[in-house]
């Protein structure tokens, strides 16, 4: 279990680290000693009990780091207080320990030991980690003779083989290429789905929407919000989003949950009048303003489809890899095939363009033109007549070509891009 | 402390073994250094000073190697002690252990070193004609005494290094001058009558001199040697404990 309990903690900032004896002395005479107690965490709570997966989510300076210090034991709290059961392994030191003059096996010995096991647990174990790190024909060799590839290889096998209680990631859950990195994410999400209590630290919320059951959100150091159950935790990560693109535009923006929840149940709503559904909104409970808004989004979006532009710049931006999914190509191509049977334009990056077109002609989706938004591409754009969907890879594209036609046009932003976004 | 270090012990090992591993590593002679270190330092401090003093103190050899000896571990932990909170700043910073054991590993290796020189020493005082007697059984009680004094000495100096960088030259400099007060490889007999009665307040010649009493006179000290080496090991333990304590959450920051 792991337990906090109104965790505040101070750091001390200021230049303080690099004073010498005589400036030290000279600033307490002169009373100008710039020390100043800076409070990186303040009254966080939260309680996880074994098989929780908890996601610690904040822009840069909120506290993340600080906060998983004082779990690992390295910081005090200065206030209230955490409480902790079992071995505490952090990923995040994965190079922390090892000597280089040393061999693999007496570098194994030395980082179990500083980990705080026996000696005999150690080298029962020895084998089977390098086993595990695919470094057996190695154990001879010093540690600053191996690559980078097999140090992180073998820290990370010493990590996993000890079967950590609580394990701290920092975004990272595997490490190696290819055969290696399959193999060690199988391994911790094993360890994490078999009981331990794992705090995961990260920006990209793609991992933790798959396995977070918990959900801590830090703003400056201090609580915005915490989702204690699987359900309130992808909510949460929802409203996260849509706070980084409300950050990214305005940097000095405070999380306010209330507006993004709003924000964020209006959203759905849009996407929902596109599809002319209802059925993903029966969990929402809409009022009688969404209601409203719900209807006049219907209504409005069947008078309005002339020339429709999707960009898909989400999917370029952040997850590339999706457009390699077969899963999510199809769900494309069937909102294609709702919007138009006719032939499609894609416009913007070439070598998306081109991936896309093939994929789309595979699926029996003619594509009349795919290419980059050159001048002489726009104009043949401009000229087409039996076209009603165009697809761009980016915002700017989208804006070319919006400047071109007369049409209404739809906001990508309210097309959500097909909802592809994992 | 005692529960933490049994959980330890295997740790402490380790870092002792790495400690040697670090010190000798791509030299050919290794751990030979150990012993041929102190042993170069007398064959010089022979060769300048045994026509000067060895003429009116008997047994110069011994007297010479005991000093040299004796300050050289005194020196070794209390310098290898200060510097070892913030050479392992990497692990400190990463991963929860108590500070105190990097200095206490150090001190380990320095008494370890010290312990390897005593048997050249033996083979000193076979050179020199001194037979073993029982008396050298006490000889336990400084090595102890000194260990714990060393330890304080570094939990003092670790932490103000780790506030204050300044403290590494100051400390070589306050050494520099200790050894020469140390009476060495001169006689605390050529001194005024008034000096003779200062220097015996300086704790590393008083430990200096509980050797050279037992191995040279074949006696034991003073019951005041005895009381104050204690008294001055205990002040500077219980000070280093608690300047350690006071600031041990302290020193995350400064790494």
């Amino acid at each position: 279990m792991v337990k906090a309990e109104n965790v505040s903690i101070r750091y001390l900032a200021g230049d303080f680290s690099d004073v010498g004896l005589k400036e030290w002395v000279i600033q307490k005479i002169k009373k100008e000693r710039k020390v100043e107690p800076v409070w990186a965490v303040q009254d966080v709570n939260f309680t996880l009990e074994s098989g929780d997966f908890l996601g610690i989510i904040g822009t840069n300076g909120a506290g993340k780091s600080t906060l998983l210090k004082s779990v690992t034991g390295i910081l005090e709290p200065r206030k209230g207080k955490i409480t902790t059961d079992g071995n505490v392994i952090a990923l995040l030191e994965l190079g922390t320990g090892f000597d280089g003059d040393l061999n693999l096996r007496e570098n194994i010995l030395m980082r179990g030991a500083l980990l705080g096991f026996s000696k005999e647990f150690i080298e029962e174990k020895t084998d089977e980690i390098l086993e595990f790190a695919e470094l057996t024909d190695f154990q001879w060799y010093k540690y600053k003779q191996l690559s980078s590839g097999m140090r992180s290889r073998l820290a990370f096998s010493i990590c996993c083989m000890v079967n950590p209680d609580v394990l701290i990631l920092d975004e990272v859950l595997s490490v190696g290429d290819g055969s290696f990195r399959q193999k060690s994410s199988e391994k911790m999400l094993n360890i994490i789905k078999g009981g331990a209590i794992t705090l995961f630290v990260g920006h990209s919320t793609v991992t933790m929407r798959q396995l977070a059951t918990k959900i801590l959100w830090l703003d400056r150091g201090k609580q915005i919000a915490f989702a204690d159950n699987r359900g309130d935790a992808v909510e949460l990560l929802a409203l996260y989003e849509i706070f980084l693109k409300i950050r990214s535009k305005n940097p000095k923006a405070v999380p306010d949950i209330d507006d993004l929840r709003k924000r964020y149940r209006e959203s759905k709503i849009k996407a929902a009048a596109i599809e002319k559904s209802k059925s993903s909104l029966n969990d929402l409970k809409l009022t009688k303003e969404e209601q409203q808004l719900f209807d006049e989004l219907t209504a409005d979006l069947k008078n309005k489809l002339q020339i429709k532009t999707v960009t898909l710049s989400k999917i370029v931006k952040f997850e590339r890899h999706l457009l390699f999914n077969p899963e999510l190509i199809t769900k494309a191509e069937e909102k294609i095939k709702e919007i138009t049977d006719k032939p499609i334009v894609l416009c913007g990056n070439f070598s998306i363009c081109y991936t896309l077109k093939k994929l789309f002609m595979d699926r029996g989706i003619a594509v009349a033109f795919s290419g980059e938004a050159t001048d002489k591409a726009l104009e043949d754009i401009k000229n087409m007549t039996d076209v009603d969907l165009i697809l761009t890879t980016n915002e700017k594209t989208a804006e070319d070509i919006r400047k071109l036609t007369n049409a209404r046009v739809i906001s990508t932003d309210e097309l959500f891009c097909f909802k592809i976004t994992g | 402390m005692i529960a933490t270090l049994k959980k330890y012990k295997f740790l402490l090992s380790q870092l002792v073994k790495r400690d040697f591993i670090q010190k000798y590593k791509k030299t050919a002679l290794g751990i030979v250094w150990s012993v041929l270190s102190p042993l170069c330092e007398f064959l010089i401090l022979y060769f300048i000073f045994s026509y000067m003093f060895g003429r009116n103190t008997p047994h110069y050899t011994t007297y010479l190697m005991t000093g040299i000896l004796v300050n050289s571990f005194y020196t070794s932990a209390t310098t290898s002690g200060l510097q070892s909170v913030l050479n392992n700043a990497g692990i400190i910073n990463k991963i929860k252990l108590p500070i105190w054991l990097f200095p206490l590993s150090k001190n380990l290796s320095a008494t370890i070193t010290f312990l390897i020189n005593c048997v050249v020493l033996v083979i000193f005082l076979f050179i020199d004609n001194i037979s073993f007697s029982w008396v050298y059984i006490s000889l336990l009680y400084p090595v102890i005494l000194l260990f714990f004094f060393n330890y304080g000495v570094s939990l003092i100096l670790g932490t103000c290094y780790v506030f204050f960088k300044d403290t590494s030259y100051l400390f070589n400099i306050f050494n520099r001058l200790l050894y020469f007060c140390c009476a060495i490889f001169w006689n605390v007999t050529s001194l005024p009558e008034i000096l003779q009665k200062i220097i015996i307040f300086n704790p590393v010649y008083d430990f200096i001199l509980y050797f050279r009493t037992v191995l040279i006179d074949n006696q034991l000290p003073s019951a005041f040697v005895h009381l104050y080496l204690f008294g001055f090991t205990l002040v500077v333990m219980l000070l280093g404990c608690l300047i350690y304590s006071k600031n041990k959450n302290k020193y995350i920051f400064y790494l």
